[in-house]
């Protein structure tokens, strides 16, 4: 007798499952979505290349750096840079070759140039930053000692400063250090940009007004076509992801703004991309690495569903806390040759709303719900994934791979500090 | 999405023809493209050169051109650019950019009586003036702007 009862008890257990998963067939979800059910996913392989290499270039051309930063730390390895030590010895006064110094402050193929954080006296040339402060009286201001010590490592007297230690992680050499303190010396008198777009004190914070929906202005949209296009594709079992997902439109309108979740079979956080990689391979049996054009399509295809809904992370569990917990103490990591942390240049208490030289730093809030997006300085389609991978290779950093759980957890502190942002996907950006 | 392209794709549909016409032979020059191709013009290196191919001369700038461009372009590559020209008999809009490797960028021709309006979007090489020329009544008239070319920071 007690089996019938059970019997309708595990029915009813499994249509609930079932309904609480937002992507099965709506004509089912008018149940309330509670416990989200475990929609099957391929948990044993990693969702992309490996070993991971670094993209060579983007799909328009555009290079990326090839240089592994094996020394310094990263998202995955702490504690790798070299520690904090004072400067060696050096004589006073420092002597090196103004000229030579002016064009390492100016250069930007080493180091990123000084003048992308300082205005530098009247031979700073176009498009000046302003993260730093004004150096234009410097040499009238600091003694030799000072400035030598400053430029090896601003930690020696500014524990606080974003800096990259120039010296001490071995981006100048020695006497590279002693020319740029000669050009420094040099700088005595205040220099004032009058023209207002030139001056980055006055300079108008970029616009973004483009319509990111017009395929005719966003090369994106035509990753959205695609991404329809693979969606009703069987797949390599003969199935598509339509054949379960019937009414996506519906199913999907607000999917993508849950995301990223915590996932407790994987113990760590999934996005959008790294779920279709494995839902893909438990469903339909395609095999879709995260990065591969199916990937993204599909990624823009399920981001666009959910346009207009407000982001809205799933931090009930104890798993997704510590994620975000996690994401969060990442973010203040320093990583690499240039030794910055995300919140570094993306906050307003440090330095989001500056300049480094023509390009604006953001805040953290209000960049991530146009992903995947277009990038017209690239040329190519960037989940977010890859727009962190190459926040990392920018301030020399060792990227890791795009399904790494460190990236898990970031995006989903990005998520949490994006709460109510509206998806707008895809998205085009500079 | 799939709408704006069809209708974007009716549209071109619609040239094509005229052009296979051309193309065919079947059409005088100087009936639909009037305009021969400016060979000099487009190859010429320096912004005088260009202008000289033009038949420039004697040009005089104008508060009857509206020049719209960014004042800055975070990407060189696409930099929206639209003339309008206000002066009547406006035959041809040419627009330049002084410190392109090639500074003529395009000339669009008009026939009689359509409105001197042209939108587009420019590759620029670096920080420019970029100078919009207007033939109207065999006479040249021009407008300027700067638009300064975001130079990166971190890299992207």
């Amino acid at each position: 007798m007690s089996a019938v009862p059970l019997a309708v008890g595990f029915l009813i257990a499994s249509l609930g499952a079932l309904c609480g998963s937002s992507f099965i067939n709506p004509a089912l979800s008018a149940q309330p979505a509670t416990a989200r059910s475990a929609a099957p996913l391929e948990l044993e392989k990693p969702a992309s290349a490996r070993p991971w290499q670094r993209y060579k270039v983007d799909s328009q051309g555009s290079s990326w750096p090839q240089t592994q930063w094996n020394n310094f730390t990263n998202l995955a390895n702490a504690g790798v840079s070299p520690p904090m030590h004072a400067a060696p010895a050096f004589s006073l006064p420092v002597e090196g070759d103004a000229e030579r110094g002016r064009l390492l402050a100016y250069d930007r193929a080493r180091g990123g140039s000084c003048v992308v954080c300082h205005i530098m006296g009247k031979t700073t040339p176009a498009q000046p930053g302003n993260v730093g402060p004004d150096l234009s009286t410097v040499g009238a201001t600091r003694d030799d000692q000072f400035l030598f010590n400053y430029v090896y490592d601003p930690r020696i007297y500014n524990a606080k400063s974003i800096m990259p230690p120039w010296g001490a992680f071995g981006v100048y050499r020695l006497d590279e250090v002693r020319d740029i303190v000669a050009f420094l010396k040099t700088l005595k008198e205040p220099y004032a940009i009058t023209d207002k777009n030139e001056n980055p004190n006055t300079r108008p914070a970029p616009v973004e007004s483009r319509d990111n929906l017009e395929p005719t202005e966003n090369p994106a949209m035509f990753g959205l076509d695609s991404g329809r296009e693979v969606f009703t594709r069987k797949g390599a079992n003969g199935k598509s992801c339509a054949a379960c997902h019937s009414a996506p439109e519906i199913a999907f309108k607000t999917w993508a703004a849950r995301m990223p979740r915590y996932e407790p079979r994987l113990q760590r956080v999934l996005g959008v991309e790294e779920f279709i990689t494995r839902h893909a391979r438990a469903t339909t049996a395609d095999e879709m690495l995260m990065q591969s054009n199916d990937n993204v399509a599909l990624s823009i295809y399920l981001h666009n569903l959910a346009n207009g809904a407000g982001i809205s992370p799933d931090l009930s569990s104890a798993g997704a806390r510590a994620a975000l917990a996690n994401g969060q103490t990442l973010m203040k990591r320093k990583v690499g040759q240039l030794n910055m942390a995300c919140v570094d240049c993306h906050t307003r208490e440090q330095h989001a709303n500056k300049w480094v030289r023509g390009q604006y730093l953001v805040e953290s809030k209000g960049t991530t719900a146009h992903f995947p997006t277009w990038r017209t300085s690239r040329g190519d389609i960037w989940d977010i994934r890859k727009r962190f991978q190459w926040c990392n290779v920018s301030v020399r950093a060792n990227e890791l791979p795009p399904d790494a759980k460190q990236y898990g957890d970031i995006e989903l502190a990005l998520a949490a500090l994006n709460k109510g942002e509206k998806i707008n996907s895809p998205g085009i950006r500079h | 999405m799939q709408q704006i392209r069809r209708r974007l794709l009716k549209a071109i549909g619609s040239v094509i023809p005229l052009a296979a016409a051309a193309g065919a032979g079947l059409l005088r020059a100087g009936d639909a493209f009037a305009a021969t191709w400016n060979k000099a013009g487009f190859d010429a290196k320096a912004a005088a050169d260009a202008l000289k191919s033009l038949g420039v001369t004697g040009a005089q700038p104008s508060k009857d051109i509206v020049l719209t461009t960014p004042d800055i372009a975070e990407n060189g590559a696409q930099v929206p650019v639209t003339v309008t020209s206000k002066i009547p008999n406006t035959q041809s809009i040419s627009i330049i950019v002084e410190k392109n490797p090639f500074p003529l960028s395009s000339t669009y021709d008009f026939s009689s009586g359509a409105d001197g309006y042209v939108s587009t979007k420019l590759k620029l090489g670096q920080t420019s003036n970029v100078v919009a020329i207007v033939k109207a009544d065999g006479k040249f008239f021009t407008a300027t702007k700067e638009v300064k070319v975001t130079i990166g920071g971190c890299g992207g």
